[in-house]
């Protein structure tokens, strides 16, 4: 069996997501091969080696990765040109989760999301293991064998590098090239956010966010310039945002962006679940609050129990 | 006309642009507490409290905005119901509960094949959903039904708006936006905050408690279902150990210490 891992973040910021499909695909000791729809630069191919992919797929003309018609037709491409693919990886981004939906009927197959692992038996089943519940539960799941198979990762941690087989050979580039469809959607233009400026949380390694416990917009305001200025990515509680004092972009939780830095800050923060869910794959995380007993107490690394404005004013004294 | 209380203060007489938009919504359980399993390893959905899934309600704002025959459409045991009442309260103009003991535990392919067909039944020319659901959180429902229905799709957008033959929005990503433009009829996605739901008036709730909920099986949405090739073998707590080290003096010094830490190890 091959397995084809799809990228679809720049080559030279790899998303989690990339990243962690890239690690779960060199971890089924199949054959790889990888698919960037965003083409490759300069070092990747020897960077991609590491998970030994013995060939790098890309597009022979540039392809928008939010025209999930254009994607799957460049999927369906690879699934004809490479041979015996039973499992088709990749991240949990917008335009993957539509090319994977449309393929998964397109092309009879199944569908599987939040894979953590997954593995082929001898008998062929495809075996995996999914994130449940905000990550508190695990399931596994066996696909029947002869089945196309579609994983959407879930997304992890950075500082996970999983590297497979380690191979030294840089992959052979491939450019492929899809007939031209007459696409209903059009991508109008694409215009950078506002806060451009501020890291983005999805990828962040530090990651630095406010609650009700901070107060007042302006304490909150205070908190975001510090980290935008310590190069830390701010988020933010839903308490904030309902009382428009942060931004939705920076909403961190169920319905916001979940995150997975190697250290969460949350200052103020109680910790409800929908919160939580979107924090829980953090590598270590300190708890700013003045309730020993508040839900995130539980779930904390380093629990700081005193007032998180008082706690920022006395580290900007400090840092000064 | 109903339209009249159904949209206060937004321009009664103002035709909006699509003729007739189906909206998806999903009942999820309410509440903290870690989902709850039967023995056959599918979600216990009659189990306590439930609720519309939380970015289900922009969609019907986003739906409500572009068209004046909204259809709520939701699959699930009774409680889901709720759900649809919660649709019709904000503005939906019709409800249809798809509920047959077949369905109990479909995954996400046949759950898009019931209403891909149920959405087709009703000659809708948009469907709309939310991005994704707080409980399975799996945002691929889209893609199937655009692929089912043969029409373009536009996921996760916000800044929604309509000429009645295309629908423009903008798909946030992590350092930019994209604007999409779809020609009708398409499948829309929204995202949280894609439109602001308006205020629930004390008539908006008695109606939506009066309306009736069509009830349509699986023979009325005339879908049979599919051989079961993926299986859920086992489903298993998992406890994140954390030392939790509590410290109560000193909060500055420790914090400052953590982010050295962070920084040396950082890539």
């Amino acid at each position: 069996m091959t397995v084809l891992v799809v990228l679809d973040s720049l080559p030279s910021a790899l998303s989690s997501g990339d990243l962690r499909a890239l690690s779960v695909a060199a971890s089924t000791d199949e054959s790889l091969v990888v698919l960037s729809l965003l083409g490759s630069d300069d070092g990747f191919e020897t960077r991609i080696a590491t998970y030994g992919a013995p060939r790098l797929l890309v597009p022979g003309s540039p392809i928008d990765r939010l025209d999930s018609l254009r994607v799957s037709a460049l999927i369906e491409k690879c699934l004809s040109t490479v041979d015996d693919v039973g499992l088709v990886l990749g991240g949990p981004s917008i335009g993957l989760r539509d090319a994977f939906g449309r393929l998964t009927i397109r092309s009879d197959g199944e569908l599987v999301t939040g894979v953590t692992l997954i593995r082929r038996d001898d008998d062929g089943t495809i075996k995996a293991r999914t994130a449940l519940d905000g990550d508190r539960k695990a399931a596994d799941i066996s696909v029947d064998a002869e089945t196309l198979v579609y994983g959407l990762v879930d997304p992890s941690p950075p500082d996970d590098p999983h590297c497979g087989h380690g191979g030294e050979t840089a992959p052979v580039r491939v450019g492929l090239v899809i007939a031209e469809i007459d696409s209903p959607v059009r991508i109008v233009e694409r215009e950078p956010l506002p806060d451009l400026s501020a890291a983005p949380l999805q990828s962040a390694e530090i990651v630095v966010a406010g609650g009700r416990g901070m107060g007042t917009a302006a304490s909150l305001r205070r908190l975001e310039e510090w980290a935008n200025e310590s190069g830390f990515a701010f988020g933010s509680s839903r308490a904030p945002v309902e009382s428009s004092w942060v931004a939705y972009d920076r909403l961190i939780g169920q319905t916001g962006t979940t995150v997975a830095p190697r250290l969460y800050i949350a200052f103020g923060i109680s910790g409800a679940p929908q919160h939580m869910s979107g924090v829980r794959n953090a590598n270590r995380i300190v708890a700013i609050n003045t309730d020993p007993r508040s839900p995130i107490a539980e779930e904390s690394d380093v629990l700081i129990v005193a007032d998180a404005l008082e706690i920022l004013e006395e580290l900007l004294r400090q840092e000064r | 006309m109903p339209n009249a209380t159904l949209h206060p203060g937004n321009g009664n007489d103002r035709q909006r642009p699509i003729r007739k938009a189906a909206v998806l919504v999903k009942d999820i359980p309410a509440g903290s507490d870690p989902q709850r399993y039967s023995d056959d390893l599918t979600l216990e959905r009659t189990a306590g409290d439930s609720t519309m899934s939380g970015v289900d309600m922009f969609a019907v704002a986003a739906a409500c905005e572009l068209s004046d025959d909204v259809v709520a459409i939701t699959m699930g045991p009774s409680p889901a119901r709720g759900a649809l009442r919660e649709a019709l309260s904000l503005g939906a103009d019709r409800a249809v509960h798809i509920d047959d003991e077949r369905l109990r535990g479909a995954n996400a392919r046949t759950t898009a094949r019931v209403l891909a067909r149920a959405a087709s039944l009703l000659q809708v020319e948009t469907v709309l959903l939310g991005r994704e659901s707080s409980d399975g959180r799996l945002g691929v429902l889209g893609g199937m039904l655009a692929e089912l229905l043969g029409w373009p799709l536009i996921s996760a957008a916000d800044r929604i708006s309509s000429d009645g033959s295309s629908i423009t929005a903008r798909v946030r990503e992590e350092t930019a936006a994209a604007v999409l433009d779809a020609a009708l009829p398409a499948v829309l996605s929204v995202a949280e905050y894609g439109a602001v739901p308006r205020g629930i008036g004390e008539g908006d709730l008695r109606r939506a408690f009066r309306a009736p909920i069509e009830e349509w099986s699986l023979e009325d949405v005339a879908c049979d279902l599919e051989q079961v090739r993926q299986r859920v073998i086992d489903i298993e707590d998992l406890r994140l150990v954390r030392e939790r080290v509590v410290v109560r003096r000193a909060g500055a010094e420790t914090l400052l210490a953590e982010l050295d830490d962070a920084r040396v190890h950082a890539s």
